[in-house]
């Protein structure tokens, strides 16, 4: 087996000790960092895989980020400047008079395991701070997290706003949530409901996959 | 409002606690039960802010059995009285409230923050459950046994103005929770999914420690030798969070003793299953026949869990807050009586998925309570 196929198998087995010697090792050796974090990205696809044949669950996914967060931190500054690598951007957020954060985060965390940059916005989230950031970072998504049927309005606002700055169009929206569903999707004008982070990636995969 | 006293309001509420134990043991009656719980809803349709609400718990009993007794006979009621600020006792996890933290109409949220390192773990097996939990709801959560002490006087109040409007209080004020989820609540959840990788014979030590509290205090829940519901909580135990591997480490095994212990109190374990519980179903089968109740939020196929739980547990829910908050009378009528049809009669329990959603239009909720009508 190859070194690589180690390094992006270590980390679909959510061996940790094991992929952060092997980065270790890679860099040592003289291996491009931009070159192990694609053997990371691919861990990421075999934990992503292993999620949607519900071999692995939340918990997992987690981990399996937070490895590659830990990873990836070895690759250092020239890798995060390299837009080469960039699948596309997001600008996350959760909604008006929601301060959940957990949902958000975890997107955020799985979405830049995955190759994507997330703008996190945090949450309570104004309607002009997305507009501001739509203009700011012309991302291909905009993500609305909501865990409280108090802050539908909060999603569709910034929605219509987010029209009304005539930013809508090109623009894949994504909202999830606990108390969320296709029905509420529709209702606050977003283009999909996604039930899990996981989701939240096909989306992306979907519309950015031949970018790559 | 009827008098608490009278002979023919003790035969309504013995009635109704009748055709819900009828439900608990799948047997034939005259119609599905209804059973709901509301709070923040209560407080839009009164006019109130949430503020009001959160601040005068007489005020806030009061229009929660209005705005539940409505709109025709409701069977009982699950969550008699919560009070927002009393969240961080059983999460552990703090509390952001209207006119405290928040603006005066804004929803009441849990503040999920890591509040304890991993030692949490070790500390919990040094000094014991009880003595840990006492410790660090003193330094987080300063003033929360005041709450608690208050809430405890208060309630006879909200079992007499229940029962006197005709609605028993069908589930124990409490119940019990499985020790993972306070221990997720204090570490947070995105720490604690990691702990359960990286330090799982520590999280596993504590859990055990811990569960002695839990099963203790069982038998000592039960107010009368009527049969009474036990809420059961595993708010971080639903399927889609964990795999079976930690699943089965971690969530069932500490079930178990708590369905064993309230069935031996002559009580009724409900589970109170919010979340994606779907792979785990068939684990149900495992408890007592006809003895328990789950309770699903729509995220759950109920449905499905139908065909597998067949006639060995009573189903409760799970009307979806998208649906009472964005949809129609009609749309929710159809719901209900497809949940009846498909679900019940026998065996089932109507009610709303969780609480009622703040902002769920009243006439849906007419419709939801009308249909066990139709």
């Amino acid at each position: 087996m190859s070194t690589k196929a180690t390094l992006a198998d270590a980390l679909g087995d959510l061996e940790e000790a094991t992929v952060l010697e092997t980065v270790k090792t890679e860099l040592a050796a003289g291996v491009a960092p931009l070159a192990v974090l694609q053997e990371l990205q691919q861990g990421m696809e075999i934990v992503g895989k292993r999620f949607e044949d519900e071999e692995y669950f939340l918990s997992e996914l987690m981990f399996a980020a937070d490895i590659f967060k830990k990873a990836s931190s070895d690759l250092g500054v020239a890798l995060t400047s390299d837009a080469g690598n960039k699948l596309g951007t997001i600008v996350l957020g959760t909604a008006k008079n929601d301060i959940h954060d957990f949902g958000k985060d975890i997107v955020a965390t799985v979405l830049r395991s995955n190759g994507l940059e997330v703008v996190d916005l945090g949450v309570d989230v104004d309607y002009e701070d997305f507009v501001a950031a739509i203009r700011r970072h012309q991302p291909e998504f905009v993500g609305i997290s909501c865990l409280l049927t108090t802050a539908f309005e909060g999603m569709k606002g910034t929605i219509t706003a987010i029209e009304a700055a005539g930013l809508r169009e090109g623009l894949t929206i994504l909202v999830g949530g606990g108390c969320l569903d296709a029905s509420v999707a529709e209702y606050v004008g977003a283009d999909r409901y996604c039930a899990s982070a996981q989701d939240a990636v096909q989306v992306a995969r979907a519309r950015l996959g031949a970018a790559r | 409002m009827h008098s608490s006293s009278t002979a023919e309001n003790r035969l309504l509420l013995h009635q109704k606690r009748d055709r819900w134990l009828r439900a608990v043991r799948l047997e034939r009656q005259d119609r599905v039960p209804v059973v709901l719980s509301a709070d923040a809803y209560a407080a839009r349709q009164a006019g109130l802010t949430l503020a009001e609400y959160v601040e005068d718990w007489n005020l806030a009993l009061r229009v929660t059995v209005e705005a539940l007794t409505k709109w025709g006979e409701i069977d009982g009621v699950a969550m008699s009285f919560f009070p927002p600020a009393f969240h961080p006792y059983s999460l552990l996890m703090a509390v952001k409230l209207p006119g405290r933290d928040l603006p005066n109409d804004v929803m009441w949220q849990l503040d999920e923050q890591c509040l304890v390192g991993t030692e949490i773990y070790d500390q919990v097996v040094e000094l014991g459950w009880d003595a840990w939990f006492e410790q660090f709801v003193a330094r987080e959560f300063p003033g929360l046994d005041e709450v608690g002490e208050r809430l405890m006087a208060f309630l006879p109040e909200v079992h007499a103005a229940w029962e006197a409007a005709g609605v028993p209080c069908l589930h124990v004020d409490g119940g019990g929770e499985i020790p993972l989820d306070p221990l997720c609540g204090a570490r947070s959840m995105k720490e604690f999914m990691l702990d359960l990788h990286r330090v799982p014979d520590k999280v596993q030590a504590a859990i055990d420690v811990a569960m002695p509290s839990v099963l203790r205090w069982i038998p000592e829940s039960f107010p009368s030798e009527e049969a009474i519901g036990f809420p059961v909580y595993a708010a971080r135990g639903s399927s889609d969070l964990l795999s079976p591997r930690l699943w089965e480490r971690f969530v069932f095994p500490y079930l178990l003793p708590i369905v064993e212990a309230t069935v031996k109190a002559g009580g009724v374990p409900v589970f109170h299953f919010d979340g994606d519980w779907n792979r785990v179903v068939p684990r149900l089968l495992d408890f007592p026949a006809k003895s328990c109740v789950v309770e699903f939020d729509g995220r759950t196929d109920i449905f499905k869990a139908k065909e597998v739980l067949g006639d060995h547990m009573c189903i409760k829910g799970d009307v979806p807050a998208s649906l009472l908050t964005l949809g129609t009378p009609a749309k929710v009528g159809e719901y209900c009586r497809r949940l009846i049809a498909e679900v019940g009669p026998e065996g089932f329990i109507l009610s709303q998925a969780c609480c009622i959603p703040c902002e769920a239009k009243a006439e849906n909720v007419r419709a939801m309570i009308e249909s066990i009508h139709a």
